[in-house]
């Protein structure tokens, strides 16, 4: 599911949340088109496969973090578009305030040891 | 001849077979299959090369399932049986605040309870703030079952309308104590 030289699956697992809540902060989206957003954002390391996305799009909005509302396309098929609610900006500044501090203490150690 | 709409219809009996539910996941799933499929049709590919490749990317029924069941296992699974309990203590509420107001509706035609600690005056607010108590619990549990972001609201209105329950009870309480210990010096 992950290919070598692609982000390990549990650092994967770990940022979907706040990955999927920075998404939804530039509008509401549909499952497909985060897969691709990130894929794209991240020069295709990070690939989402729809058996850990559409779980977890579930579980944050049993949490009240998103909301989800189907459309209806000119097509005639119909997508099923999340946005963010006022619990999920929350959540997202929590985890925005635990995912800086890891980054500042990986780069300040990194720098100091010239890695 | 491949047909399309044939092959999608057997691959949501596969997932139904697996146990995916109907609609939720597996209208999504499927709106996501056909992106996948129209994407890979657009670059070229025919429709079968399309499906499969599809097929492919949006895995086994099987493995599908697994990782659904994964995820209500972990915190927010959790949280969602905490939420359950919490419906469920709602419910036992709501149903004792309702036979509460049919108890108090009694109480009034008996003039003041069985021992006649509540004035005939204190018992219809009791009654009315009982079955308000009731309908209210109940609209947020049927709220929180069906609109989950009206049920969230209401559920923080209803915490906080819950707040004066405790002291409130205490002191009537303690009136209804003082009121019977007043009434049996009375009768000595």
């Amino acid at each position: 599911m992950y290919p070598a030289r692609m982000i390990e699956k549990e650092l994967v697992a770990a940022s979907t949340e706040p990955l999927i809540l920075s998404l939804l902060t530039n509008g509401e989206n549909y499952g497909y088109e985060l897969i691709q957003e990130v894929k794209r954002l991240s020069g295709d390391k990070i690939q989402w496969s729809d058996g850990m996305l559409y779980p977890v799009l579930h579980r944050m909005e049993d949490a009240g973090w998103i909301k989800s509302r189907w459309v209806k396309m000119e097509s005639g098929r119909k997508r099923k578009y999340y946005s963010l609610e006022k619990d999920g900006r929350q959540a997202l500044k929590n985890k925005r305030a635990q995912w800086t501090v890891i980054s500042s203490v990986l780069g300040g150690l990194w720098k100091e040891q010239n890695v | 001849m491949f047909n399309l709409e044939q092959a999608i219809a057997e691959w949501r009996r596969q997932m139904l077979a697996a146990g995916i539910k109907a609609p939720v996941p597996l209208e999504e799933l499927e709106s996501h299959l056909r992106e996948e499929i129209t994407r890979r049709m657009q670059s070229g590919l025919d429709a079968r090369e399309s499906f499969n490749f599809a097929d492919q990317i949006v895995g086994p029924a099987q493995a599908l399932k697994n990782e659904f069941k994964k995820v209500r296992k972990t915190k927010a699974g959790l949280m969602i049986n905490h939420n359950r309990l919490y419906s469920a203590v709602l419910a036992i509420f709501a149903l004792r605040n309702a036979i509460t107001a049919i108890v108090f509706l009694d109480w009034q035609r008996a003039g003041g309870g069985p021992m006649r600690h509540l004035s005939e005056r204190s018992l219809p607010p009791m009654t009315a703030l009982c079955l308000a108590y009731a309908v209210a619990v109940a609209a947020t549990l049927l709220a929180r079952r069906y609109r989950p972001a009206t049920g969230r609201r209401l559920t923080r209105i209803l915490n906080w309308a819950l707040l004066p329950v405790l002291p409130g009870g205490t002191v009537l309480g303690f009136y209804g104590l003082w009121k019977v210990d007043k009434e049996k010096e009375q009768y000595v």
